[in-house]
């Protein structure tokens, strides 16, 4: 599918500017379906918003002075107060590099992983409706667990980028968001209800991975409502893909870009920090990854960048300005963060910065997951925390578990929750954390969020259960 | 500043043109002006906000609401969320009537600062944000003080088909000063922030004193002990308690948790649930809070809710819809992140009032626990009625005295062991409101503020 041409491209065109500058253009559609049991609560679309993020450098005193500005008012007079706006800050902030290397080399129409459903892309109200139609359908056959609530969410989303050395490069990308929620209640013993909360994310609404989701996301509910209080201590914990989506990008997000190396928190090339079998690596070309890309938001075509290899560290991910602090060129790694308050699909109202985006972790030899259970004396499954909130900075993680299981003699001997588990992710070498102390990698890696990997057991946390 | 009404009379008409498909339907208008501000040892950057204003519309499909929003203005982005909104309505089913008690009227309110920003300011701003960060790093082991300043006007016009009429503008601004230090790989930090509803005094409280006090607390958390794992009594600082309030009866007291049956306290409103000398207020009317507002966005005005009052669970947080299906009356608790996102019941300043105890005494009443001090994040879990709370530090409390520094920690609790464990609150000469964001699931983050006093009770801890 090609993204038609963009109003970037012309007003990149049309700029007069005597300093280096990007444009990047984005039309994002967005249509939700809210949904209160199986009811219809609230039903919206489209949420329409084009606009532009315009950058320019402008050099100074040896460091370059960065100027942004982000509007959705495309008409002359709106892109000469973005023009003005963006002089301004470049006149206030400084940066420490001499110079920066624009990309030019990207075709017009980027090529590279699939990003983009076709049925998404045509017909987003009726894919969002045969979703969540099959979302629910199946619990009308079940009688102890039934939606508690959720929500299906698709965005479809045309990008340009634009700069002063020429590049002009456009691609197209479907993205979805599933929040949901079951409840299982009923039988004799008068136990409260139980929920099992999720959310996931896609590049595409595909509904035939749902009839065993809904299996499994039921028995989870039903579990919750007869966990008992996990054990306290340091045990083996084992941690599924879905568990390490919620910690490993962000965790990492900081100390191995090369924000963290300009602020000092990288560590060295070789550095020990994981256990010998632990590789990451960031993977931003992996078809219908969310955060996969032909291009990065700079326009730079994406590449694989290793951050742990074998243990070690191996390096950190960069954009353009942060390349040119160290004198080197991008690794294709820029990406625009949101942060907290607007919905992550309007990136174009946000600067690029160095973004660790979709990785991966290397599967190891150690089994399927029945497998790594059995190696595992005294320990805990961990399904899901309240929220794992990692520490980019400090490095640790820690919250309540809401569901997982207690392993004993190698078999999963029950449901627990409550409690909580925590500590670092990474430490300084000879440190206890979740990598440093892997004991076991599973041998089959699957994507989970912008996440591939296999399930991991360490014993570098500490549970703290309320006994 | 952008003024929404220039753009009054062509929102109407786009209203207008819905009347034949829906018996109700209303839009919220929304812009934001700002910058930010940030200061380390890499250097400065100067952001101003995305130049940014659309609208968002909603209208009654006969058992339930449907939305769309244009990202402009002009006649043709209205026409086409309007368009996609009445394909919505055509396909919709039965009609039933809309939820009673739509806003009606015309009210205006401005916020007038004490010491209002101006446009011109931002570069008046980078000596101070270069003070704070000289402040930090006059503390020795320090590697950097990561200063943000920014201030933000987000204004708001709401209008309706029954003809009601709400125009607000809030000026926000906030501060935060992150020392940090790094050693042998290991990086620690501590933090001083404010924020709030206002002008540059709401950055008062960020002082010389406090930012070197969270510098030698950055330092000394390279050599803090690792927390106990395990149940625990505990004292909680005004920042944790304020967390507390917000996920322990806070989230659960949302009525939209009510309607979809998700709140594990919804049997047991109007019982006992804490102390006598326990209560919690939510107000969107607090005076510069930083969740503060004169109008929700269905055009109710906010004012204090007391959630608990006097231990005894009282009151829950309403939208119209919520308020029409549970018989009770709209609080001025309807709030959308912006013009893009929708409309949630939520809280806004959330709070634990102040006790009777000094901080001392409930130090020596634990006697033997952990004190959890500077919150990070706080997570809900309302029908399960879990909670859980991560702080930066703490201390060991042993035989009734502050001990020895400890790293960060979680804590997980059954809200209402949690409640009932309470065994005493703190007096506090002056509340401050915490700022933060506070999102509904995972999504539609909005600023909240949550305080509170010290809070002596019981819940498991382990490191984070």
């Amino acid at each position: 599918m090609n993204a038609p041409a963009g109003s970037a491209f012309a007003i990149a065109d049309s700029l007069r500017i005597d300093t280096p500058f990007e444009v990047f253009g984005q039309h994002v559609r967005r249509f939700e379906t809210y949904f209160d049991g199986s009811r219809r609560e609230t039903v919206r679309g489209p949420i329409e918003l084009e606009g532009i993020g315009l950058r320019l450098f402008r050099p100074r005193d040896g460091k370059i002075g960065v100027g942004f500005q982000a509007t959705g008012d495309l008409s002359p007079k709106g892109i000469q107060g973005a023009i003005a706006a963006a002089q301004l800050s470049a006149k206030l902030s400084l940066f420490p590099a001499a110079r920066v290397e624009l990309p030019s080399l990207a075709p017009r129409i980027a090529q590279g992983p699939e990003i983009c459903s076709v049925p998404l892309w045509d017909r987003p109200s009726e894919e969002v409706d045969r979703y969540v139609h099959a979302l629910l359908s199946p619990y009308e056959k079940l009688r102890d667990v039934t939606p508690s609530f959720g929500s299906v969410k698709a965005n479809l989303i045309e990008t340009w980028i634009a700069n002063s050395d020429g590049l002009r490069t456009s691609f197209v990308a479907t993205s979805a968001e599933l929040e949901f929620a079951v409840k299982a209640s009923g039988g004799p013993e008068g136990r409260a209800p139980g929920e099992y909360w999720l959310t996931r994310e896609f590049r595409e609404l595909d509904p035939a991975p749902l009839a065993d989701e809904t299996v499994r996301w039921a028995q989870r509910a039903r579990d919750v409502r007869i966990a008992e209080a996990p054990p306290s201590g340091r045990r083996k914990v084992a941690l599924p893909p879905a568990f390490l989506n919620e910690v490993l990008p962000q965790a990492l997000s900081v100390r191995f870009t090369g924000a963290g190396r300009l602020r000092q928190m990288a560590f060295e090339a070789g550095t020990r920090l994981a256990a010998e079998g632990i590789t990451i690596r960031r993977e931003p070309r992996t078809d219908w990854v969310p955060g996969s890309a032909p291009v990065d938001d700079e326009g730079w075509i994406t590449e694989p960048v290793p951050i742990i290899e074998k243990g070690a560290a191996a390096g950190q991910v960069y954009d353009v300005l942060h390349a040119a602090a160290f004198d080197r060129r991008s690794n294709g790694s820029a990406g625009r963060m949101t942060g907290a308050g607007r919905e992550s699909c309007y990136r174009f109202t946000f600067r690029p910065g160095p973004h660790l985006g979709p990785i991966s972790v290397a599967a190891g030899t150690d089994g399927k997951d029945e497998e790594l259970i059995e190696g595992i004396d005294d320990g805990v499954w961990i399904d899901q925390l309240g929220w794992p909130n990692p520490d980019p900075v400090g490095g640790s993680f820690g919250g309540e578990i809401r569901i997982g299981y207690r392993v004993k003699t190698g078999r999963i001997a029950g449901p627990v929750r409550g409690g909580t588990l925590g500590g670092p992710v990474f430490a300084g070498p000879g440190e206890p954390s979740l990598l440093a102390n892997v004991t076991a990698i599973g041998s089959r890696a699957v994507l989970s969020g912008r996440l591939v990997s296999p399930s991991l057991v360490t014993e570098g946390l500490t549970i703290a259960g309320s006994g | 500043m952008i003024d929404l009404r220039d753009a009054q009379a062509e929102i109407h008409g786009a209203l207008r043109h819905l009347e034949s498909h829906t018996p109700f339907a209303e839009a919220l208008a929304q812009g934001e002006t700002g910058w930010t501000i940030n200061l380390d040892h890499t250097g400065t950057s100067v952001r101003i906000d995305p130049v940014l204003s659309g609208v968002a519309f909603r209208a009654w499909a006969g058992d339930h609401w449907v939305e769309a929003a244009a990202g402009r203005l002009d006649g043709r982005s209205l026409k086409s969320a309007i368009d996609g909104l009445r394909r919505q309505l055509e396909s919709s089913g039965p009609r039933k009537s809309p939820p009673e008690t739509a806003a009606t009227g015309r009210e205006v309110a401005v916020h007038p600062p004490k010491h209002p920003i101006e446009a011109g300011d931002i570069e008046t701003w980078i000596p101070r944000g270069e003070e704070y960060r000289t402040w930090a790093r006059s503390v020795k082991g320090v590697s950097d003080g990561r200063v943000t300043l920014g201030a933000s006007t987000d204004v708001r016009l709401y209008l309706n088909s029954v003809g009601a009429e709400r125009y607000q503008v809030v000026p926000r601004v906030f501060g935060g000063v992150i020392a940090i230090a790094i050693e042998n790989g290991m990086a620690r930090y501590d933090v001083v922030r404010s924020g709030g509803m206002g002008g540059q005094e709401v950055l008062e409280p960020i002082t010389e004193d406090r930012v070197q006090e969270a510098a030698r607390s950055a330092v000394a958390l390279l050599r803090a002990k690792t927390p106990p794992a395990g149940r625990a009594t505990i004292v909680l600082d005004p920042s944790t308690a304020g967390t507390l309030a917000h996920e322990s009866f806070g989230h659960g007291a949302e009525a939209d948790q009510f309607v979809r049956h998700r709140s594990c306290l919804q049997p047991i409103l109007g019982t006992q649930v804490a102390p006598d000398f326990f209560s919690i207020v939510d107000d969107g009317s607090y005076p510069g809070g930083w969740g503060s507002y004169y109008f929700d966005d269905e055009g109710t005005k906010p004012g204090p809710n007391y959630l608990i009052d006097h231990g005894k669970f009282s009151g829950v947080l309403h939208d119209r819809t919520t308020a029409a299906e549970l018989g009770g009356t709209p609080t001025g608790n309807a709030r959308r992140s912006d013009f893009l996102s929708r409309l949630w019941v939520r809280m806004t300043n959330t709070y634990i009032a102040p006790g009777d105890r000094s901080r001392e005494e409930l130090i020596q009443e634990a006697r033997n626990g952990v004190l959890l001090e500077q919150f990070t994040s706080g997570v809900e879990d309302p029908l399960g009625g879990l909670m859980q709370i991560r702080v930066l530090k703490g201390r060991r409390i042993e035989h009734g005295r502050e001990t020895e520094l400890l790293g960060s920690m979680a804590l997980s609790g059954r809200v209402l062991d949690v409640m009932r464990s309470v065994r005493g609150v703190s007096r506090m000469e002056r509340m401050e409101m915490e700022i933060g964001y506070c999102g509904k699931g995972h999504s539609d983050y909005i600023p909240v503020g949550s305080s509170g006093a010290y809070v002596l009770t019981e819940a498991t801890v382990g490191p984070a």
